[in-house]
């Protein structure tokens, strides 16, 4: 209910939605007032981007009502969200980096001004004037004729408020407006949203730092399992309380039987590693038969690290398999070293979907079914059929297209790739995302069983569970480089979150495996780029 | 990068676990099935309306006209296949023609002239390779290119005119017959095999449609798209010079002006034949029935006595109905494999949380999920 007259409120009650019968939201009631900064915060899959689809109307809520100004409102589109006042930034930039910024808010305008001696043309000047006029508001320094591509992250990120402020929204929902950018630009951007909160825009804001929650927001919503477990004032809220309530009182799932060890023997030797352009480089060891996780938020440098692991990414920095030194460069230097690597997005990039599963399995390994480069079909299928019952893959055939699988038996697939092709690495970027949860047991039994024979995971996730259930070490990366290796024993569920969002660390007596930070050596003029980069704070 | 997005809370509808085996299977066998069944209703037709058709000259020339197009097809296959195309194989085949005739006449040699046809294709191949490799050039500029360079230096070489006079040994080689058949026709058959067992037997082909299909996971997979990619176009230059040579044993002379629309043609009839232009899905015997259906077609126009002008405009529309066909003949597939299921439950799941993507990437689209490839 609107809880006071007079000031304007946007919310919904009791909303509950869910995908295909799977409830993620339950019940939760959502309010958002003019005039103040509410952080909305949980771990992934808590329904937290869920919930903002509903409040921007980009899905409609299983049930509940929305309600503006104490009235219920339905959107059905995000446009009739924006006529509505209620406006929505987005996580990824969804920016055109060859067009101009006056260009960029033309092209979403909804009214521009016109010339009538140009035959109802745009007329570019007024624009221009009306995008400054804009930006002054927002208070942002930037040139309207500027392309956005030369801009950097923290500029796009304000282009994008622009645009959704051009519409006059009095509500201003922003999706993790602050995971690609380094502090500094973080700052910025938050800067801006108090200014519009200034202006009496009510923001909501969804965030991983929880730092920069407790230092900004005004109220704090925490969402667990899709279920609305706090909403409070945020003042004298520490960001300790905050992973609590985030991650709850449930107690530590133990999915490895035993404590792990560390073998002594290093498979995999990186020596200044540098996972973004001026960062400081760092050291990291992978021994055989460990499951070290990489975590950290976006442009942590986690995601990139295990890409350069795996190949897709040139590694910057020298590596020694079994103490020779290698080269890796592309994803056939990193094969030819007997390292796979499983991407995130299994479906764009790492099935080839139309084919068969039995072609997918023995994709990285074509050589082994054929003779002096002719593949036996046969050979090609009675490895499948080897690998399908082996890894309990559920298959309509050997030759059915992989699109027909499911994700975890897509996974399965792409595991049976690399085990077939007799890697002794594999990196591998959130192996259970999208994946049930009885295929992610089998996932996990998976990697565990690579480890038992010898092999080495080194494995990107940001989900706490799963790394600290997985992992045998976790590395936790911050601002573009390693942060500090903790053996799993030592960290729990909140004591994680807060590592990654960025509490400041008290060296842990067990850590092993310290980052030696490498003075900066080439560190160059930044170069703008058409990417989203993360730059390290010059002092650290 | 996209860490720390939330995980997709989705799990798989029950209906993606429980396929239908036969109803694929199905599905897939009438994808395949399809040119095949409709060139037979076209000879069946032509056969009961003409008593021309089934004429030994008649058979005979069909063969004769199909075999450079399919020569060319057969190796434009595997340039699809790869994601890739090649314009430059019409007038390739022309300037090779060119060049071959002209060491023929020059040397006396028949050997020296097919040498040097082969050597121009494989010359005109690597260099369409490497641009598109080496310079990241989009295969249709860089053909483009080179099918415009091509054309310009025949006509360089020969002011326009023909080259003829060839050695009265390789004009022997025309008229012989085996079994009935020009060796032309034999020729093309063995080309065929050869190509047929390059793409279902060999590393190669697996890889050629692995890098068409999906060139990140082959990327990731440790393939080299950069030699796939190179060894298609060098083995669609070879299939250039093989035209040719074809070319020089039809009309006896090297022809600058000749097979100026060929490539085109090829491609055509390459989709005909339901090898899909985004790559990944194909074979070459599809190709082969798309380039009997095409010669058919065209033979019966010309037995029929339709002027060559309006010969032109039905073969046109042919090909556009046939590559609407063939979107149609998909979406039916589809649609049969998947009764129940609805479009998201094969298609790529959305994450709750994926918001419209990013502006800058382009969307990746689903391919169709219709048959199991390789195709046989």
């Amino acid at each position: 209910m609107a809880a006071t007259t007079g000031v304007p409120t946007f919310g919904v009650r009791a909303a509950v939605h869910d995908y295909s019968g799977v409830v993620v939201l339950r019940d939760v009631d959502f309010e958002l007032h003019g005039g103040e900064i509410h952080a909305l915060l949980g771990e992934n899959g808590s329904g937290k981007s869920t919930l903002i689809k509903v409040l921007t109307g980009a899905v409609r809520p299983t049930a509940g009502t929305l309600y503006l100004d104490g009235d219920p409102v339905a959107f059905a589109t995000p446009q009739q969200a924006q006529a509505a006042g209620v406006a929505v930034v987005h996580q990824n930039y969804n920016l055109f980096p060859d067009l101009t910024v006056e260009k960029t808010l033309l092209a979403s305008a909804a009214s521009t001004p016109r010339r009538l001696t140009g035959l109802g043309a745009v007329d570019h000047r007024a624009w221009r004037q009306r995008v400054e006029q804009l930006l002054d508001r927002l208070g942002v320094d930037l040139d309207p004729r500027s392309p956005v591509g030369a801009l950097g992250p923290a500029e796009r990120k304000f282009v994008e408020i622009a645009r959704a402020m051009a519409t006059e929204p009095r509500f201003l929902i922003l999706d993790e407006p602050t995971a690609s950018l380094e502090p500094s630009a973080a700052d910025r951007v938050l800067a801006l949203m108090r200014t519009l909160r200034t202006h009496g825009v009510g923001l909501a804001f969804v965030s991983h730092r929880l730092d920069e929650v407790a230092a900004t927001a005004d109220r704090v919503t925490v969402l667990r399992d899709g279920a609305r477990v706090a909403e409070r004032a945020s003042t004298g809220l520490t960001t300790a309380e905050m992973a609590r309530l985030m991650v709850g009182d449930r107690p530590q799932e133990s999915l490895r039987p035993e404590v792990p060890t560390v073998r002594p023997d290093v498979l995999l030797r990186l020596r200044e590693v540098r996972c973004v352009d001026e960062g400081d480089s760092f050291d990291l060891d992978v021994h055989a038969g460990e499951i070290l996780a990489v975590t950290g938020l976006v442009g942590s440098g986690a995601a990139r690290f295990v890409s350069m692991v795996g190949g897709d990414v040139p590694l910057h920095g020298r590596a020694e398999m079994d103490g020779r030194e290698v080269r890796l460069r592309t994803a056939r230097d990193a094969q030819a070293q007997g390292i796979g690597f499983i991407p995130e997005d299994r479906k764009a990039r790492g099935l080839v979907l139309e084919h068969s599963c039995a072609v997918n399995i023995s994709l990285a390994s074509l050589g082994q079914v054929a003779t002096t480069g002719r593949v036996s079909r046969r050979r090609l299928l009675r490895r499948a059929e080897e690998f399908r019952t082996r890894l309990d893959i559920r298959m309509p055939s050997l030759t059915a297209p992989a699109s027909a699988l499911s994700g975890g038996n897509q996974q399965k697939v792409l595991v049976a790739k690399w085990l077939a092709s007799g890697v002794r690495l594999i990196a591998v970027e959130e192996p259970t995302q999208g994946v049930d949860i009885g295929g992610r047991a089998q996932i996990h039994d998976l990697l565990h069983e690579f480890t038992a024979g010898g092999g080495a995971v080194v494995l990107f996730s940001t989900d706490v569970r799963e790394v600290l259930g997985l992992a045998d070490r976790v590395a936790v990366f911050r601002h573009g480089c390693l942060s500090r290796v903790h053996p799993v024993g030592d960290l729990d569920q909140a004591r994680l979150t807060a590592l990654t969002a960025g509490e400041e660390q008290d060296p842990g007596p067990r850590a092993v495996d310290a980052a030696v930070p490498h003075p900066a050596t080439a560190a160059s003029a930044p170069t703008p780029s058409s990417r989203p980069t993360v730059r390290m704070e010059s002092s650290r | 990068m996209t860490a720390m997005r939330e995980r997709p809370v989705r799990s798989d509808p029950p209906g993606e676990r429980t396929p239908r085996p036969q109803v694929r299977v199905r599905g897939a066998l009438f994808d395949r099935l399809f040119v095949p069944v409709v060139l037979l209703a076209l000879v069946a037709y032509l056969s009961a309306t003409n008593d021309a058709f089934f004429s030994r000259i008649n058979v005979t020339n069909v063969l004769m006209q199909a075999s450079i197009l399919a020569i060319v097809a057969f190796g434009a296959t595997f340039v699809i296949m790869a994601g890739q195309l090649d314009l430059s194989m019409g007038t390739g085949s022309a300037l090779i023609s060119v060049i071959g005739a002209t060491v023929m006449v020059d040397t006396g040699s028949v050997l020296m002239g097919v040498g040097a046809c082969l050597l121009a294709g494989l010359l005109l191949g690597l260099v369409n390779g490497v641009v598109v490799t080496a310079l990241q050039v989009p295969s249709f500029i860089a053909t483009l290119g080179t099918m415009i360079i091509c054309g310009g230096v025949a006509l360089a070489m020969t002011n326009g005119g023909v080259v003829s006079g060839l050695p009265s040994g390789f004009r022997e080689v025309a008229t012989l017959r085996l079994f009935g058949l020009p060796v032309l026709v034999w020729g093309t058959a063995a080309v065929f095999l050869l190509l047929w067992w390059l793409q279902r037997q060999t590393v190669f082909g697996y890889q050629v449609l692995a890098v068409g299909g999906n060139a990140e996971a082959a990327r990731l997979s440790g393939i080299s798209l950069g030699r796939v990619r190179l060894l298609v176009f060098v083995l669609a230059g070879l299939a250039t010079a093989l035209a040719a040579i074809a070319l020089l044993v039809r009309v006896q002379s090297g022809q600058p002006n000749a097979n100026g629309t060929l490539a085109l043609e090829a491609i055509a009839a390459v989709v005909v034949g339901g090898t899909s232009l985004n790559g990944g899905r194909g074979s070459v015997v599809r190709t082969l029935w798309g380039v009997l259906l095409i010669a058919v077609l065209r033979n019966g126009l010309d037995l029929s006595g339709i002027s060559e002008d309006y010969k032109q405009v039905v073969l046109g529309a042919v090909f556009i109905l046939a590559a609407s066909v063939d979107f149609l003949r998909r979406r039916l597939v589809r649609r049969r494999v998947t009764p129940s299921v609805a479009g998201p439950a094969l298609s790529t799941p959305v994450p709750p949380d994926a918001g419209p993507g990013p502006a800058v990437t382009g969307s990746g689209t689903v391919p169709p999920t219709s048959a199991i490839a390789p195709h046989r």
